[in-house]
């Protein structure tokens, strides 16, 4: 088990255009950390760079103290688990897991007991005898587990793995995984564009967009204290509501102001830092479905419920089973998705009056779309 | 469960189960009478087109068990009225065929082998590893498939005579242990393969022989026998090179040791097709064993499946 060290680290395609950049980040030893992002962000290339399937145009990947940049894939002892499997389809369960070992010219008995052992972790021990081609898309992810941990590697290191199988499966087999990081104590480097696999998984998640590391924080973070618009959008289902507006300086502190002069009131401890320096400048306003409320939730009460109201009219909603979701539109601030409880009344087409928990909500600056309270975090 | 219940008593309903009973005889029999009349014609047409195209074949098969009397009348005969062995035990003992056909499969077979080797190697470096000028390469090679093999005839000759090698099995070998057609073929093929695997094999601590070895090769088997049955074939067909750079009848292959018998008695074209017949059955037999293999490997790289 080791630590993974990138020092501005860059990928760059065909001389022209990069894929990663300055990626620069501190893997701790039994860390499980997930690179999250959109497609074509960068996460898949970084994990195949640390890999040393592609090679690394700039930049420094240190793997326990040594160097590894010029160090060939076969010596760098990682292990890898392909979303397609990559199982060996001639050979059986048993081979496929023990062919690492076998090369390493690990004496034939050990080989045996580390197989069951795997497999007997992952219930899998009943189709050691079999071909790949005979196994489940569930059981063939757990034979390529299997054959991952079967040689205790450095790190390992997961490209979407569980990105072929069905929702329920992946709902089990994220769980398996969690116990399996707890259990091996291993250090985990996880690519995903799910960010609920992201935020389950995780004890640091990476967000990357365009090749640029956007946020590296645990999951209460990067969900509570999002660095800007982009990861706040992009972590949290669905994702958060933004609304474009002013900030309008009043006696008590400071107020949201919408296009149509429609205002919101700030809760003390933002209002003045805002009041400050955003004094009737552009923010976006960003609220998550969940910080709506159809009844008045009296948190604060000195704070006026009134000045914190939006309403809208109701253009579709979708029953989730505990919750129900609510997609509104208001003529000033476009569609927007409400998450209520289950029965909250109210149907299509009708109007509907929702408070908004100003002490949850986020602003960013309108230019830079950089969070105006976002506390530091680690990188 | 109701819905399914319901229209079975509606079924019921309108027949009894005795008329059910017959509806169904009778739309089988109907339904089987035209499965068979269409089979029918098909086979029939396909026996026919068969036997044409056959034709020419089975006649020199007859041909050959004739006495050569029987063959030169006015009458047309097609099947000998008194088939004899004769002409195979002389085609055997005026010329060494035995020898041609030894000397034909050590050739062939060593051309196999070695092309094997050498397009599966050049295959899986243009298809897995990545160096600087890996498509120029490659489409060098393949330009080398546009130059017709009697262009550079005479060259080769001459460099091989100039090497003293005329007349030996190195020879007739040699310039045939690569091609580009075979590194095309394989190319191909392992462009189908998934790249994962390699990776995989990569991390797993393999190297590239070993991945040959152990993975490539075991799940490649049918491209190679389908390029095995082609290029034997082919080389046990060649022609114009061993017919230039042989001299001795030692060295000489089947299809050249197949004219001496024309040279020999040129009247004797019975002689001349039981030598044909005897040499045509090695390569049968390479085809009929591995023509599955042929067939799927030739379009193995056609469709994914």
């Amino acid at each position: 088990m080791s630590e993974l060290l990138l020092k501005n680290v860059c990928k760059m395609y065909d001389r022209k255009q990069y894929a990663v950049r300055d990626f620069s980040l501190k893997i701790e030893d039994g860390e499980f950390v997930i690179f999250v992002g959109p497609s074509g962000c960068g996460k898949s290339t970084t994990l195949r760079m640390i890999a040393g399937l592609e090679d690394i145009t700039s930049g420094e990947l240190w793997i326990d103290k040594q160097l590894c940049n010029y160090v060939e894939t076969k010596d760098r002892d990682l292990s890898m688990v392909f979303q397609n499997y990559a199982l060996y389809p001639q050979m059986t369960v048993y081979d496929n897991m023990a062919f690492a070992l076998q090369i390493r010219k690990v004496p034939k008995k050990e080989i045996d007991k580390k197989v069951h052992e795997a497999a007997s972790i992952l219930g899998i021990e009943h189709l050691l005898k079999q071909r790949p081609g005979a196994l489940s898309g569930g059981q063939k992810q757990r034979v390529a587990i299997g054959s991952a941990i079967m040689r205790e590697p450095k790190a390992f290191l997961m490209d979407e793995p569980l990105s072929n199988l069905d929702a329920k499966l992946r709902a089990q087999m994220r769980v398996e995984l969690s116990e399996l990081h707890k259990r091996l104590g291993a250090t985990m480097i996880y690519v995903t564009h799910d960010q609920t696999e992201a935020m389950t998984l995780g004890t640091r998640i990476v967000v990357m967009k365009d090749g640029y590391i956007q946020q590296a924080d645990t999951p209460k973070e990067v969900y509570d204290n999002p660095a800007n618009r982009f990861v706040a959008g992009f972590i949290g289902s669905p994702s958060m509501n933004f609304f474009e507006g002013k900030i309008r300086p009043t006696d008590k502190g400071a107020d949201f102001e919408f296009t149509n002069g429609l205002r919101l009131e700030i809760p003390e401890n933002k209002a003045f830092a805002l009041a400050n320096e955003y004094r009737n400048k552009n923010v976006i306003l960003g609220v998550r479905p969940e910080h709506f409320f159809a009844e008045v939730v009296q948190k604060d009460p000195k704070a006026d419920y009134t000045k914190r109201t939006l309403s809208g009219k109701i253009v579709a909603r979708e029953m989730l089973g505990a919750e129900s979701m609510f997609y509104l539109e208001e003529t000033f601030a476009g569609e927007f998705a409400v998450r209520l409880p289950v029965e909250t009344k109210g149907r299509v087409g009708e109007e509907m009056a929702l408070f908004v928990d100003m002490d949850r909500v986020h602003f960013f600056d309108a230019d830079t779309e950089k969070n105006i309270f976002y506390r530091g975090g680690q990188q | 469960m109701a819905a399914i219940n319901h229209s079975i008593t509606m079924e019921q309903g309108t027949y009894n189960e005795e008329e059910v009973a017959k509806l169904h005889s009778l739309m089988n029999a109907r339904a089987l009478r035209k499965k068979r009349i269409r089979k029918a014609v098909l086979v029939s047409v396909n026996i026919i087109f068969a036997l044409f195209m056959l034709f020419p074949l089975l006649y020199s098969v007859s041909v050959s068990i004739m006495p050569s009397d029987e063959l030169f009348t006015m009458e047309m005969n097609l099947i000998p009225s008194h088939p004899t062995f004769d002409n195979y035990v002389r085609a055997f003992t005026q010329v060494p065929l035995v020898r041609f056909i030894l000397n034909s499969f050590l050739v062939a077979g060593c051309i196999t082998l070695g092309q094997i080797i050498t397009c599966s190697l050049a295959a899986f470096a243009f298809s897995f590893l990545n160096f600087k000028g890996k498509n120029v390469l490659f489409m060098l090679v393949m330009a080398t498939m546009m130059v017709p093999g009697e262009a550079v005839i005479i060259s080769n000759y001459l460099t091989v005579s100039s090497l003293n090698l005329l007349d030996t099995y190195i020879v007739l070998i040699l310039p045939s242990l690569t091609s580009a057609m075979g590194i095309f073929l394989f190319r191909q093929f392992y462009m189908t393969f998934p790249i994962s695997l390699y990776e995989s094999a990569k991390l797993d601590g393999c190297g590239n022989l070993r991945f040959i070895v152990k993975i490539l090769i075991p799940l490649t088997k049918s491209a190679i026998g389908a390029m095995a049955v082609y290029t034997f074939i082919n080389a046990w067909n060649m022609y114009m090179w061993p017919l230039l750079v042989t001299g001795s009848e030692e060295m000489r292959t089947v299809q050249i040791g197949i004219s001496m018998l024309n040279s020999v008695d040129a009247q004797s074209i019975t002689l001349m097709m039981a030598g044909v017949v005897a040499i045509i059955i090695p390569s049968m037999v390479i085809f009929i064993v591995g023509q599955k293999q042929l067939i799927s490997g030739m379009f193995s790289g056609a469709v994914k499946g």
